[in-house]
């Protein structure tokens, strides 16, 4: 196995006036687990790209990095190509081939490896994920997590000795996450290779890792230990502080003593110790509710033999609230939603319209954009400039859309949504692939815009997202809507579907849902109105 | 038949096209029509050669005409058209074995198609034209992604703009399909990456398929080669000799004839055979539990 | 297979096999050998240039451009399955030989051909469409590949001709040829006719969405090309 070693590194954008990266000097020991965090846009993954020849981006640099003590620039393409292995961020973009066995074997027939050899290490790490099940299928037809779990998978056959992932779990709902997150540990426990991930959620990578590096604007925060990283952003008043997980924050807002908690197990630890008082939590209030959209026993499904998506389902829209609705994988969420905005019609039961401005925000935004700038994409609107100011776009009036960034694309996609006037608005996923702090800002803007008068309903498997802000939540199982309720009732009454933060502290403060209400309590004091803000 | 090595199916199918394609006799047709109808109907089921037929009638029925209509060749006239022309016993004969021909052709078409899936096809191509094996592959892998996004985008076009006018369905569809290219053309760099960083272009790539070859190919294009070589020389023989025009004439029946036909038969019958002895094998396994 | 060997494959198939095949064909397949003559043209005019293209050593970017290319023609000829003949193949097809030239033009076009009868059936009619497809893309990369923004008119007047006088005839002889023994004018003359408004109706979609999605397409493709740099491969 091998070591990595980034000495003094500073790297600039070709037409960029500031480095991306400055004086980075970082290492990842043999077999060490490395965690790499930062809000989008601090440098994760262009330091990350550096670690790969071939992917490294064009630009001026200097400072070297070295694997296991020689230079990267020393080592051939084919032996990188080996020893250090690549997982990107996109789970369909990385897959190659249209077979699953035909992707494990791409690498190494790229390097090669005579088919006897290549037989025994694809059926080798088949069984190593478990993938032999679904050996046979076309990789299209393979969900969103079983298709990065293939990612892996087909990187470690050609038996690297660092494998770097760049914010893998970002496309992935939680369960899909956890699950690939655990395969890296087990990677990293079992074949020892040396892992360097870069990770949004940290709630779980957090615990895994042996060392943390925060990044922000291209230098190094804060890094050590979990515990130690966690400690300094609470002493240096980091506003990555954030993005730590609940019971880090929570430890953190109790003044940050003892040992940092890392999951909640240690986080109901902590509060044990000085255990909060009860308390009673507001419960949010839609402005109005006046309904514009309702569902009522709807039946559908997609062919005429295939099973039921929805199995009567009712679903009640209102002005001025923001309509939380989550559930598992494949339960019908997005097919709901698609029910709402018209694309699909039912079989049975009917859906009453009291509008017609309906729009909605797909899972990829880009599906939105058509013409080449986003100035001629606002040009129905009636202010432009207004709504770009609203969604922050003022500097990005003239980009072509599809160049934008991911959060930068969201908001441009908003603002074209917003453009038209809608009532309703129907969001796919919004909070897919946004950083903790970005996050925050869109649950804020939502809320503006359901005080103003908009329905907004949201599909989404982000729970944390959804306690904050959402009115009403509903969970979707077996093709109907099951308690809907606010959401505050909706969340403390669940077990799992609920926030770590619950979780942590149902025993004393079963209302919950918040870190800041958590802390508040704790200390005392009155609860925080965080949801009016 | 599905299981046999890529190899030995694509020269059975590759053997059949060509003498179908090639030998209009009506006996060699009509063998060929009922091996590929019954290959068809044990590979998919009476319901995929149902389906098939459907759309291949229509087809045939295009093909009598269009000979009989304008091909006035041949000595028998049956009737004349009202611009003087006949229409000739000849030139009907030959529609329909025409038609035949294009039948046969269709089915053995939809078995190959059940048997040489993409990635045998990859497989058999894959020592000759690596790139371009690996090209498709990509494509195929891409296909279905490409066209889901197309209809995600229409669909969400749909919501911005509900007019149900033609023009303004072709205005989403020209949008869908520009916002899908976009996103597309995106989203290859990441695939690109994905291949470098797996080592795509650091030297000479070898090639994993997964066929076996085993005691059933052996006897399979054991059987392959000997009926290929008895059918060829019979028909080099005149067993397969076929004059349309001016006036019919075909190769009798003889005793020799017959026998090369056999042959024939016997070469289509052959992936009903090694069907039978799968589901043969599987009774007798399954009973003997 | 070595390069070497593939070489010499290629070169025994061309040079020895196909003449032999076609002078034999002809003498005992005397009602068949039109057929047998064009079949085998289309494997000599398809196989050099795929064999080119594997000497060549393409780069990832190129692959994966090419297979998203090909991919897209052979979706939209899916999602287009509602109208028959009102299909955006070869639009696709042209444009991608205007933005990339001669051989991806080709490659793109023949590679949907075969591509989406993967979804629709493969049949004697394959080889045809193949052909086609691939004669349009890389006309389209010979008459605009050089320039570097074709016109709209210019497009869309090459698309017209193209479908109506080249796709659509091709296609419409190679049905004659498989159905019919021999070849007259007379007979050839009614395929034509017999073809003309599908043709028209195939012409005018590819004119429709030349001129709607032409340019804004080949902007995108253009700008690909010049941010990766790929594909630039003098024609």
């Amino acid at each position: 196995m091998a070591s990595i070693c980034i000495e003094h590194l500073t790297f600039t954008y070709p037409l960029s006036s500031r480095p991306a990266l400055r004086d980075l000097t970082l290492s990842a020991e043999e077999g060490e687990f490395l965690l790499l965090c930062g809000e989008s846009g601090c440098g994760k993954t262009t330091l990350l790209r550096h670690l790969k020849t071939a992917l490294t981006p064009h630009g001026t640099r200097s400072g070297e990095i070295l694997l296991d003590g020689k230079p990267l620039t020393e080592i051939s393409a084919r032996e990188q190509a080996e020893r250090i292995g690549f997982v990107l961020q996109q789970p369909e973009d990385q897959i190659v081939t249209d077979k699953v066995w035909h992707e494990l074997a791409f690498g190494p027939e790229n390097l090669g490896v005579a088919p006897e050899v290549l037989r025994r290490r694809v059926g080798e790490m088949a069984s190593f994920f478990g993938i032999q099940e679904w050996f046979d299928r076309d990789t299209d037809a393979l969900s969103g997590g079983q298709k990065q779990l293939l990612n892996l998978a087909s990187v470690l056959v050609m038996q690297p000795e660092v494998l770097i992932l760049d914010e893998p779990t970002a496309r992935l709902d939680p369960i899909a996450a956890a699950e690939f997150l655990r395969a890296v540990e087990r990677v990293n426990r079992e074949l020892g290779v040396t892992v360097l991930l870069s990770e949004q959620r940290l709630e779980l990578a957090l615990g895994m890792a042996d060392r943390a590096v925060v990044l922000h604007q291209g230098e190094t925060a804060a890094w050590g230990t979990p515990r130690e990283v966690a400690r300094r952003l609470y002493e240096t008043k980091s506003p990555f502080f954030a993005a730590m997980p609940a019971a880090v924050r929570i430890w953190g807002g109790l003044g940050a003593k003892g040992d940092c908690p890392m999951d909640v197990r240690g986080g109901k630890a902590l509060l044990r110790q000085a255990p909060p008082k009860e308390m009673h939590f507001p419960v949010a209030e839609a402005s109005s509710d006046k309904p514009l959209l309702q569902l009522k026993d709807v039946w559908f499904r997609y062919e005429k033999n295939a099973p039921d998506v929805l199995r009567g389902m009712e679903l009640t829209v209102q002005q001025g609230e923001i309509l939380a609705i989550l559930g598992g994988n494949g339960c019908g969420k997005t097919t709901a939603l698609r029910l709402l905005a018209g694309t699909l019609r039912p079989q049975r039961g009917k859906i009453t319209r009291q509008t017609q401005r309906v729009s909605m925000l797909p899972q990829e935004p880009t599906a939105l954009f058509t013409r080449p700038s986003l100035r001629q994409e606002l040009a129905e609107a009636e202010k432009p400039d207004e709504l770009a100011a609203l969604m922050e776009l003022e500097d990005l009036l003239d980009r072509d859309p599809g160049d934008l960034s991911g959060g930068e694309q969201q908001r441009a996609a908003m603002a074209v949504l917003l453009a038209r006037k809608p009532e309703v608005l129907l969001l796919d996923e919004p909070t897919k692939g946004m950083d903790a702090m970005f996050r925050r800002r869109f649950g804020k803007l939502l809320q503006r815009l359901a005080q103003s008068g908009l329905a907004i309903d949201l599909v989404s498997h982000d729970v944390e997202f959804c306690a904050e802000f959402a009115h009403r939540a509903g969970l979707l199982f077996d093709g109907q809507l099951l308690t809907e309720d606010d959401s505050r009732s909706f969340f403390t009454g669940n077990h799992f579907y609920t926030t770590a933060t619950n979780r942590m502290a149902r025993q004393w403060l079963p209302e919950a849902l918040l870190c800041e209400e958590v802390i508040a309590a704790c200390q005392n004091g009155d609860a925080p109105d965080s949801r009016q803000s | 038949m599905k299981q046999l090595h890529c190899a030995v199916s694509f020269g059975f199918f590759a053997v059949v096209l060509i003498v179908t394609m090639l030998v209009l006799h009506p006996a060699y047709i009509a063998i060929s029509l009922l091996g590929a109808a019954g290959s068809l109907a044990a590979l998919t089921g009476w319901h995929g050669l149902r389906q098939r037929i459907r759309w291949v009638l229509p087809l045939m029925v295009l093909t009598v005409f269009f000979n009989a209509a304008f091909q006035h060749r041949g000595v028998t006239a049956l009737w004349y058209l009202p611009n003087g022309n006949a229409v000739t016993l000849e030139s009907t004969v030959f529609g329909l074995c025409a038609a035949g021909m294009l039948a046969a052709a269709v089915l053995w078409c939809g078995c190959m198609h059940q048997v040489l899936t993409s990635d045998k096809l990859m497989a058999l191509t894959g020592p000759l034209l690596p790139s371009v094996s690996l090209l498709f592959s990509m494509a195929l892998r891409m296909a279905p992604r490409i066209l889901r996004r197309l209809r995600e985008t229409y669909d969400v076009q749909k919501v911005l703009d509900t007019g149900r006018d033609p023009v303004s369905v072709l205005r989403r569809c020209i949008r869908a399909l520009s916002a899908t290219v976009s996103w597309m053309l995106e989203h290859a760099v990441v695939t690109a990456d994905s291949m470098k960083a797996r080592g795509y272009g650091v030297g000479k790539r070898t090639h994993f398929h997964r066929e076996r070859w085993g005691a059933d190919e052996t006897v399979f294009s054991a059987a392959l080669l000997l009926l290929t070589a008895l059918t060829l020389a019979g028909i080099f023989s005149g067993s397969g000799t076929e004059v349309f025009y001016p006036s019919l004439q075909f190769s009798p029946p003889t005793a020799m004839n017959l026998a090369a036909w056999c042959c024939w038969a016997l070469l289509c019958t052959l992936p009903m055979l090694h069907i039978g002895k799968e589901a043969l094998a599987w009774r007798r396994s399954a009973s003997s539990i | 297979m070595s390069e070497r060997g593939r070489t010499r494959f290629a070169a025994v198939l061309t040079l020895v096999l196909i003449p032999a095949l076609v002078l034999l064909g002809s003498l005992v397949w005397a009602n068949r050998q039109f057929y047998l003559v064009s079949i085998l043209a289309i494997v000599l005019s398809l196989l050099p240039m795929l064999l080119r293209f594997e000497r060549r050593g393409p780069q990832a970017r190129e692959l994966v451009i090419l297979a998203t290319l090909m991919a897209l023609a052979a979706a939209s000829r899916a999602a287009f399955s509602f109208a028959p003949a009102f299909k955006p193949v070869a639009a696709v097809v042209i444009l991608s030989g205007a933005a990339f030239g001669c051989e991806a033009g080709f490659l793109v076009g023949a590679g949907s051909a075969f591509l989406s009868n993967f979804f629709f059936g493969q049949g004697p009619w394959t080889p045809w469409q193949m052909l086609g497809f691939g004669v349009i893309g890389f006309l389209a990369g010979l008459f605009f590949a050089h320039r570097y923004q074709p016109k709209r008119l210019g497009l869309c007047i090459f698309g017209f001709l193209a479908v109506f006088l080249l796709y659509g005839p091709m296609l419409d002889v190679g049905s004659v040829l498989m159905v019919s023994g021999d070849v007259n004018r007379e007979v050839i003359l009614a395929a034509l006719a017999s073809g003309v408004a599908f043709n028209a109706i195939h012409a005018s979609a590819t004119v429709i969405f030349l001129a709607l999605v032409g340019e804004p397409l080949l902007r995108k493709l253009d700008r690909v090309k010049i941010k990766y740099g790929i594909l630039t491969d003098a024609e």
